[in-house]
C-alpha cells in the first residue's frame, strides 16, 4: 500500500530547518504531489465512460415536437380540438426527415445537429415533477426544488476531483440570475470548494465576461511574483512553528495554484488563438445571431480541453408561449450552428468518447395551445425530450418516447432523478454510494430515488 | 471549526486499517472514522441487499439470522456466528458474499470491492453502532426510540464535581475536568500564551476586531503588574463594548438561517429583515439571558410588554420565525412554513434534526412523525408574517397584510390610511361616473356645441333684454323652440359634470399630496385567529391527511413540569416555556456547547447543530454536563457570564505551540493540550481589514442596504449597485440577500444562509487567493494603510514596526525587519518606471507590503 507523505511528515522527518528558498522549490515541485487538495482527481467507483460532461442548457422549455420527437399523427390533427375543450392541437411548422444511418427522425428547425444524428442518444420519455420554470430548473440542476441542495456539478467535484489544478473544475458560462440563479451551480452543504465558478451571467454577452479577480490591475507578473515570495516567506514562518498544521499547507498551495490560474485561465477564454474557420464553423462574428452562444460553445471544447470536468452553457428562453415559430427558430439560430460546431470540433479532437454532452431544458411543452392563432405552445413536464451524445452512450438511438400526441412519456419513462442516476454513472460514480453527511444523514443527489438507464449506455 | 481536509481524514482511516491506530486508547471503542466506514460502507450494502429476509421486517427470517442488528450478526443463525470480528477468514458471512459455501445476496455476487470492504471492516473488529437485543426487537417494536432510549443527550444533566486533581496547573474547576482527561491520555499541557498572543485571541474572540495600539500599550503594562487582573479586565471591557453583540449576534445568525430575502426558488427581497438582526445584536450586548432570549424569539408578541416599544422589540424577536428560506413558486408555504420554523427551532435550540419526521417516523432519533405534527399544529395556529410574495405591494395597506405594522399607533396609522383609501375610491368613483355622463353627452351634442352654447346665450340675453316690459309671465328660456331647450339643457349639464370633474380633480390631487403617516414594519409571528390541532400528513404530502394530533412537543424528551397548551393561544408560550426548562436536556448542553466552539474552536460536541444519533458523543461528557447545569444554576443563563468564566481558565489561555509527543497521541487536540489555530471568519477578517487601514466605521448603519433596494425581487430588475456600494461598516451589516451573497462573505465560507448551521467550514481555494492578491476592495484598503504608514512617520523602519503591530500584534523580528526593507527597496523604483497612476511610487510600494501582511496567514489565523 503506497502510504503519501504529507508535508508535515517531511519537515517533522528533516532534522535541518528548511530555508524559504528551499521551501519555494521544495512548494513548486513537490507540493502537487505532497499536499493533497480536496479538488484534487479521485478515483471514481467504477470505469468510467466519461471524463468530462458540457451541459447545453436550453433554459425555458424547448419543445420536443419541434425538434427531436417526430409526432406524425399531431401534425395531422393540427388545429383540432384537443383533450380540454379550450384548447387545440398544434401541428409542428418545421419539415422533417430521418437522418444518418441510423434514420432518427430530426427536425430541419435543428440541422446542425441534425447531421449528428448518428452521435446522439435522444431520451424522449423524459419526465419531471413541476411544470414552472425556476423549480423545475432547480429540480434538473440539484435534485430538489423546496429545499437547498448541492448542484450535479458540485457533486461530481466532491466524488471526481479535477484533472487541471490550475483552472476551476466546475464551470457554468453564462449562467441566469434569476430562477434559482447561483443554486444551480451552488454547493449548498457539501465544501465550499466544489461551488461552480460563474463566467459572466446571462445578461452579459460572453465576449464581454470576465472571472472576478483574474488579473492585478497594477502589479506586472514579476512584480506580483515578489509580493507572492514575501506572502509565502510569512507562511512558511507559521508553518514551520506549526508543523502539525496542514491549514497552513492549504493555503500555501492555493496562493500557487491562483499564480498558475491567473496566467492559465485568461488564456483558455481567449478564441483569438483559434483560426478563422473555427471560428466561422462554430458561427462566431459580429452581429451573427448565432455569434453569443458559438463563443460559448468554443469555450467549452476549450475548457474540456484543458482539463475542466464540468462546463454548462445556458441559452436565453425557449418559453414560446405565443409566437412559437419565430421564438423557436430565432432560439435555434442562436444555438444550433454552435452545437453542431461542438460535436464535429470534439469528434475531431477525439475528445467526443471522453465526454457526456447532454442537451436540454428544464421541461418540454404542450402539443396544445389555448391561442386562436395556434402560435404557441405551453409548459409540459409530463413528457419531453432531451438528448445525451459521446461519453459511453449509445449513438444513434432514441430512447422513450410521449404518447402519439406528445402530452406525456408513455415509454422508456426517465424520471430527473433517472437521469442524473445515469450521468454520474457515465462519470465512473455509482448514485447510491455518492454521500454526504449533512445534519445527521447522507445526502445524495438522487435522494432515495433514480435508476440508471442501462439501456442508453454504449 | 470543521476543517475539510480529507487527506487527514482518509490517513485516520487508512492507519486504522493497517492496524496502528493511535488516537484512540481505549481499543474496544470504534473510533468515529470506524463508525463512519461502517455507515458508509456496509450499513447500506446490509439494508440494500441483505434486510429484506435477514431483518426485523422479514416475513420469513432467513436461515435464522438477523443482519440489523450488530448482535444479531456475532450470536449469528443456524449457521452459528456469521462473523468473527478481526477474522475475516473465519467469517461465515464472507463465504457467503464469496459465494464459496453458501451464495449471498442470492440474485447477483456483489462486486469485489464492496467484498473486500466487509472483509476490512470485520478486520477492524466489525465496529457496529446498532445496538439492540434479539429478544427485545423480536417484539416488533421497531420505533427508533426504543433504540434510543439510552441516547446519551436525553439523559439528565448531572451535576458532577470536579475531579481531584493532584496538581497546582488548574486554576478554575472547568480546568480540572481538563487536566484529567489530559493525564487519562498522558498529555500534558503546553505553556501558557504570551500576552500579546493572548490579547489577539481575546480581543478576536470577543469582539471580532484586532487589539488597538492603545490598547496593546495599556495590556501590556497591567499585565506586568498583575497578569491574571490584566486578562480580566480588558474581558470585562470587551463584554460591556458594543462590538461583542456584533461579534457573538453573527454566531447566532448563522444557526438561525438569518437573511434578507426568501431565497429558493423566487429570492424576494425582505427589507425589514434587517431589524431582527439588529434585535439579536442588541440581546447579546444587553446580556438578556439565554432562556428569555429563546423565549423571546419564539413568542415574544405573547409577552407583557411595560411599553410599546418594548412590545415592537419582543415582535421583532419572533422575526427569528419568519425570515427563513421560502418556495414562493412551486412550493406549499401552508406546510412549508411551519417545517421551516420547526426545523430552525430543532437545529439551533435542540440539536435535533425535528423536520426529518415530516414524512416518516425519524430514521435514527427518537422523533414519531406524531410529534413533528404536534409541533406543526402549534405553526398552523400561528400567523406568520413574512414579508410577502413576488407580487410587490402597491401600498403600506397591502403590505400590512403580509408584514406587521409597528408602533404604539400602528392601528390608528393604519386606521387612517384605510380611511384615506376610502376617500380616493368615492371620489374616483364619482370621477368615473362624470366621465361616462361627459361623454355620452358630448356624443349626443354636435361638435361645435361650444359655439352653439354661446349663441344661444347671446339669444337669451337678446330675449331678456328686449322682453322686458312684453310679457313677465314667461322667461326667456320658454321663448326658446323645444329643441333649442333641450339642447340649452344638455350643454348646461356637460359643463356642470366638467366643472365638477374639475373640482374632483382638485381634491384627488390635493388627497394625494397629503402627508400620510409612514409605518414601519417587521417580519414576526401572531397567534392566528384560528386555533387548530393539525393532522399527520401521509408522506408529507398535502391533503393527504391522517390522524389528527394534538399540539404538543416532543415525546422523547422528559422534563418534570410540562406545559399545558390551551386552546386559547398557539402553544408558542408553552414550547418556549418547554424548551426553557431548567431540566430540559438539550438546550443548556447545545447552548454552552456553541459557546465553547467559539472559544475553543471546536464543541465539546463536535457535531454542534446535532445531538442525536448520528452526532458525535462529547470529547468531555462531564465537563459539558458540569458547564450547562452550572449555566443554568450559577449563571443563571448569561451567556455573558459564562464566556467570561471559560476565557478565564488556563485552558483558554494556553499557547497554541506545537508539541511533537502530544501531537502523535492527539493531533486533532480533542484534549486541549493547546489552544487550535483558529481561522478567522469572514466578518472579523473584513473587519480588521478595515481596522488597519482605518476606514471602519464602528457606527451602526441605519437599516440595511437591501432596505435601500426596496422590496423587489433579485434578478427582475432591482437595483443591485445599492449592495456593492462602499460599506465600511462592521460585516455584520452587510446585505445577506440568498441569491447575492456579499463576495467577501462567500468567498470565505459564510454557511449557506438558507440552512441553519453553527459550524463554518474553513475552505482553502484559489478563489480566496485571487481574491487577496487582485481585488479591487484589497487594493483600496492596502492604498489607505499606506497612506496612513507614510503620514505616521518618515522612518521606513518604524513603518514597518507600526504595520506588523497593526496587522498581526506583534513587533517584528529584526530579520523580517530586514526583508520588508529590502522588499520596499526593490518594489519602489520598479513602481516608479510603470507608474500611470495618480499615487507615487513610494506609496504604491508600500501599499504592496501591506497587501502582502494581509494575504498572509497570520492575519488570518488566531495564535
Amino acid at each position: 500500500m503506497t502510504f503519501p507523505i504529507s508535508r508535515r511528515d517531511a519537515l517533522k522527518a528533516t532534522t535541518c530547518g528548511l530555508g524559504y528558498l528551499a521551501f519555494a522549490d521544495l512548494c513548486a515541485q513537490q507540493a502537487q504531489a505532497d499536499y493533497r487538495s480536496p479538488l484534487a482527481p479521485k478515483s471514481p467507483h467504477h470505469e468510467p465512460k466519461a471524463k468530462n460532461f458540457i451541459f447545453l442548457h436550453m433554459r425555458g422549455g424547448p419543445s420536443h415536437m419541434e425538434t427531436f420527437e417526430y409526432k406524425p399523427k399531431l401534425n395531422s390533427m393540427d388545429g383540432q380540438p384537443a383533450k380540454s375543450k379550450k384548447r387545440k392541437l398544434v401541428g409542428t411548422r418545421w419539415n422533417w426527415s430521418q437522418r444518418g444511418e441510423s434514420g432518427l427522425w430530426v427536425s430541419d428547425l435543428v440541422k446542425h445537429q441534425a447531421q449528428h444524428a448518428d452521435d446522439l442518444c435522444v431520451l424522449s420519455g423524459m419526465h419531471t415533477d413541476i411544470a414552472n420554470h425556476t423549480p423545475a430548473m432547480l429540480y434538473l440542476h440539484t435534485g430538489s426544488f423546496a429545499f437547498t441542495r448541492p448542484s450535479m456539478g458540485a457533486w461530481m467535484m466532491y466524488g471526481l476531483g479535477t484533472e487541471n489544478q490550475n483552472l476551476p473544475g466546475f464551470i457554468s458560462i453564462s449562467p441566469p440570475l434569476i430562477n434559482g440563479g447561483t443554486k444551480n451551480y451552488g454547493s449548498a452543504f457539501l465544501p465550499a470548494v466544489y461551488q461552480g465558478t460563474a463566467v459572466g451571467d446571462i445578461k452579459t454577452p460572453v465576449k464581454n465576461a470576465r472571472i472576478g479577480n483574474i488579473a492585478n490591475p497594477r502589479l506586472s507578473a514579476n512584480l506580483q511574483r515578489k509580493q507572492l515570495d514575501l506572502v509565502q516567506s510569512l507562511n512558511e514562518r507559521v508553518a514551520q512553528q506549526d508543523p502539525a498544521d496542514s491549514q497552513i499547507d492549504g493555503v500555501i498551495e492555493s496562493y500557487e495554484l491562483a499564480f498558475r490560474m491567473q496566467s492559465e485561465l485568461p488564456e483558455v477564454m481567449d478564441l483569438s488563438q483559434e483560426t478563422q474557420s473555427t471560428l466561422e464553423m462554430y458561427g462566431i462574428g459580429d452581429k451573427k445571431p448565432s455569434d453569443n452562444f458559438g463563443r460559448q460553445c468554443l469555450l467549452a471544447r476549450r475548457m474540456v480541453e484543458s482539463g475542466v470536468r464540468y462546463v454548462e452553457l445556458c441559452d436565453e428562453f425557449w418559453d414560446q408561449h405565443g409566437g412559437l415559430k419565430k421564438g423557436h427558430a430565432a432560439r435555434a439560430a442562436a444555438t444550433d450552428q454552435g452545437i453542431g460546431a461542438l460535436l464535429t470540433d470534439l469528434k475531431q479532437r477525439g475528445l467526443l468518447k471522453d465526454t457526456l454532452v447532454l442537451w436540454g431544458g428544464e421541461f418540454g411543452r404542450t402539443p396544445d395551445t389555448a391561442r386562436k392563432d395556434l402560435d404557441g405552445r405551453d409548459h409540459n413536464a409530463n413528457g419531453y425530450t432531451m438528448w445525451m451524445a459521446g461519453g459511453g452512450v449509445k449513438g444513434g438511438t432514441q430512447y422513450g418516447a410521449t404518447d402519439e400526441l406528445g402530452y406525456a412519456a408513455v415509454e422508456g419513462r426517465t424520471h430527473t432523478h433517472d437521469l442524473h442516476a445515469t450521468i454520474l454513472h457515465l462519470m465512473g460514480l455509482d448514485h447510491t454510494q455518492l454521500t454526504y453527511r449533512y445534519a445527521g444523514r447522507d445526502f445524495r443527489l438522487t435522494d432515495v430515488h433514480g435508476r440508471v438507464i442501462d439501456e442508453v449506455i454504449a | 471549526m470543521r476543517s475539510r481536509n480529507f487527506f487527514n481524514q482518509s490517513i485516520v482511516v487508512m492507519l486504522i486499517l493497517i492496524g496502528c491506530a493511535t488516537t484512540r486508547s481505549d481499543a474496544d471503542q470504534p473510533s468515529q472514522a470506524q463508525l463512519d466506514f461502517f455507515e458508509k460502507k456496509i450499513r447500506p450494502v446490509l439494508v440494500q441487499q441483505c434486510y429484506e429476509c435477514h431483518s426485523e421486517k422479514s416475513d420469513e427470517l432467513g436461515g435464522g439470522l438477523r443482519v440489523d442488528l450488530r448482535e444479531g450478526l456475532i450470536v449469528g443463525g443456524e449457521s452459528g456466528p456469521a462473523i468473527v470480528p478481526k477474522n475475516a477468514d473465519e467469517s461465515v458471512l464472507i463465504e457467503a458474499l464469496e459465494y464459496e459455501t453458501y451464495e449471498m445476496p442470492p440474485d447477483k455476487k456483489l462486486p469485489e470491492n464492496i467484498i473486500a470492504d466487509f472483509r476490512k471492516w470485520i478486520q477492524m473488529g466489525a465496529p457496529d453502532p446498532r445496538d439492540g437485543k434479539m429478544e427485545m426487537a423480536e417484539h416488533g417494536d421497531e420505533s427508533p426510540a426504543q433504540q434510543t432510549t439510552e441516547l446519551w443527550s436525553l439523559q439528565p444533566v448531572q451535576n458532577p464535581q470536579p475531579p481531584q486533581v493532584n496538581s497546582n496547573w488548574p486554576r478554575h474547576d472547568i480546568d480540572k475536568f481538563v487536566f484529567r482527561k489530559l493525564q487519562q491520555h498522558q498529555l500534558e499541557p503546553v505553556s501558557d500564551a504570551d500576552p500579546l498572543d493572548l490579547l489577539r485571541r481575546l480581543s478576536f474572540d470577543l469582539v471580532g476586531l484586532p487589539p488597538t495600539l492603545e490598547q496593546q500599550d495599556q495590556f501590556l503594562k497591567a499585565y506586568d503588574r498583575d497578569p491574571r487582573q490584566a486578562i480580566a479586565h480588558f474581558t470585562d471591557e470587551m463584554l460591556a463594548s458594543p462590538q461583542f453583540g456584533e461579534r457573538w449576534g453573527r454566531h447566532w445568525l448563522d444557526v438561525v438561517r438569518y437573511a434578507e430575502s426568501t431565497g429558493n426558488s423566487r429570492d424576494v427581497l425582505m427589507p425589514d429583515a434587517w431589524r431582527y438582526r439588529d434585535y439579536v445584536i442588541d440581546s447579546f450586548n444587553a446580556d438578556i439571558p439565554y432562556d428569555r432570549f429563546v423565549t423571546e424569539q419564539i413568542a415574544g408578541d405573547l409577552l407583557s410588554a411595560e411599553n410599546p416599544a418594548e412590545q415592537d422589540r419582543l415582535s421583532i424577536a419572533t422575526g427569528m420565525l419568519a425570515i427563513g428560506s421560502k418556495s414562493l413558486n412551486g412550493g406549499n408555504l401552508a406546510l412549508d412554513i411551519p417545517d421551516d420554523q420547526i426545523d430552525v427551532i430543532g437545529k439551533s435550540m435542540l440539536g435535533l434534526t425535528v423536520s426529518c419526521a415530516r414524512c416518516h417516523d425519524h430514521k435514527f432519533d427518537p422523533i414519531p412523525t406524531a410529534d413533528y405534527y404536534g409541533l406543526v399544529g402549534i405553526f398552523r395556529s400561528t400567523k406568520t408574517y413574512y414579508g410577502g410574495g413576488t407580487r410587490r405591494p402597491k401600498d403600506d395597506l397591502e403590505k400590512a397584510k403580509d408584514a406587521l405594522p409597528l408602533g404604539k399607533d400602528a392601528d390608528k396609522k393604519l386606521a387612517q390610511l384605510r380611511a384615506h383609501e376610502k376617500e380616493v375610491n368615492e371620489l374616483t368613483k364619482k370621477q368615473t361616473n362624470l366621465n361616462k355622463e361627459i361623454k355620452t353627452l358630448t356624443k349626443k351634442l354636435p361638435k361645435d356645441w361650444k359655439e352653439q352654447l354661446a349663441a344661444i346665450k347671446t339669444k337669451l340675453e337678446t330675449i331678456e333684454s328686449t322682453s322686458k316690459e312684453e310679457d313677465a309671465s314667461t322667461s326667456p328660456r320658454e321663448q326658446l323652440d323645444e329643441k333649442e331647450q333641450k339642447q340649452l339643457a344638455q350643454m348646461e349639464k356637460l359643463v356642470s359634470a366638467q366643472e365638477q370633474v374639475q373640482q374632483l380633480n382638485a381634491e384627488l390631487k390635493k388627497l394625494r399630496q397629503e402627508q400620510l403617516p409612514e409605518i414601519e414594519f417587521a417580519l414576526a409571528v401572531q397567534d392566528d385567529k384560528k386555533i387548530m390541532d393539525y393532522p399527520i400528513q401521509i408522506r408529507g404530502e398535502k391533503n393527504k391527511a391522517g390522524e389528527i394530533v394534538p399540539r404538543g412537543f416532543l415525546s422523547c424528551v422528559s422534563v418534570e413540569n410540562v406545559p399545558e397548551i390551551t386552546d386559547q393561544e398557539s402553544g408558542r408560550r408553552e414550547l418556549a416555556q418547554w424548551i426553557t426548562q431548567p431540566d430540559h436536556p438539550l438546550t443548556p448542553r447545545v447552548a454552552v456547547n456553541r459557546v465553547w466552539q467559539h472559544l475553543f474552536g471546536k464543541g465539546i460536541v463536535e457535531t454542534v447543530d446535532n445531538f442525536g444519533v448520528n452526532g458525535l458523543p462529547p470529547s468531555h461528557p462531564e465537563l459539558l454536563d458540569y458547564l450547562a447545569h452550572r449555566f443554568v444554576h450559577h449563571h443563571k443563563w448569561s451567556l455573558k457570564s459564562l464566556i467570561r468564566e471559560l476565557v478565564l481558565t488556563r485552558t483558554y489561555q494556553l499557547s497554541s505551540d506545537y508539541h511533537a509527543q502530544n501531537d502523535t497521541i492527539d493531533p486533532a487536540n480533542t484534549y486541549l493540550w493547546r489552544m487550535s489555530r483558529r481561522r478567522l471568519e469572514a466578518e472579523p477578517f473584513r473587519d480588521a481589514i478595515l481596522a488597519v487601514s482605518g476606514q471602519l466605521d464602528l457606527n451602526r448603519p441605519e437599516a440595511s442596504l437591501v432596505t435601500k433596494v426596496g422590496e423587489g425581487e433579485v434578478g427582475r430588475g432591482i437595483k443591485t449597485e445599492y449592495l456593492t456600494e462602499p460599506f465600511p461598516h462592521r460585516s455584520v451589516y452587510l446585505p445577506i440577500l440568498r441569491g447575492i451573497v456579499p463576495e467577501f462573505l462567500k468567498l470565505f465560507d459564510l454557511p449557506e444562509p438558507s440552512n441553519p448551521q453553527g459550524d463554518r467550514d474553513t475552505t482553502n481555494v484559489p478563489s480566496q487567493s485571487l481574491f487577496l492578491m487582485n481585488s479591487p476592495f484589497v487594493l483600496e484598503q492596502s492604498d489607505a494603510t499606506a497612506t496612513r504608514l507614510i503620514a505616521a512617520s518618515s522612518n521606513n523602519d518604524e513603518r514597518i514596526e507600526l504595520v506588523y503591530r497593526l496587522c498581526f500584534t506583534r513587533s517584528p523580528t529584526p530579520d523580517e525587519v530586514q526583508v520588508a526593507r529590502e522588499f520596499i527597496a526593490d518594489l519602489q523604483p520598479q513602481m516608479a518606471k510603470n507608474d500611470d497612476e495618480k499615487q507615487s511610487a513610494e506609496q504604491a510600494a508600500w501599499s504592496s507590503l501591506v497587501q502582502a501582511l494581509f494575504a498572509s496567514a497570520e492575519f488570518r489565523f488566531l495564535p
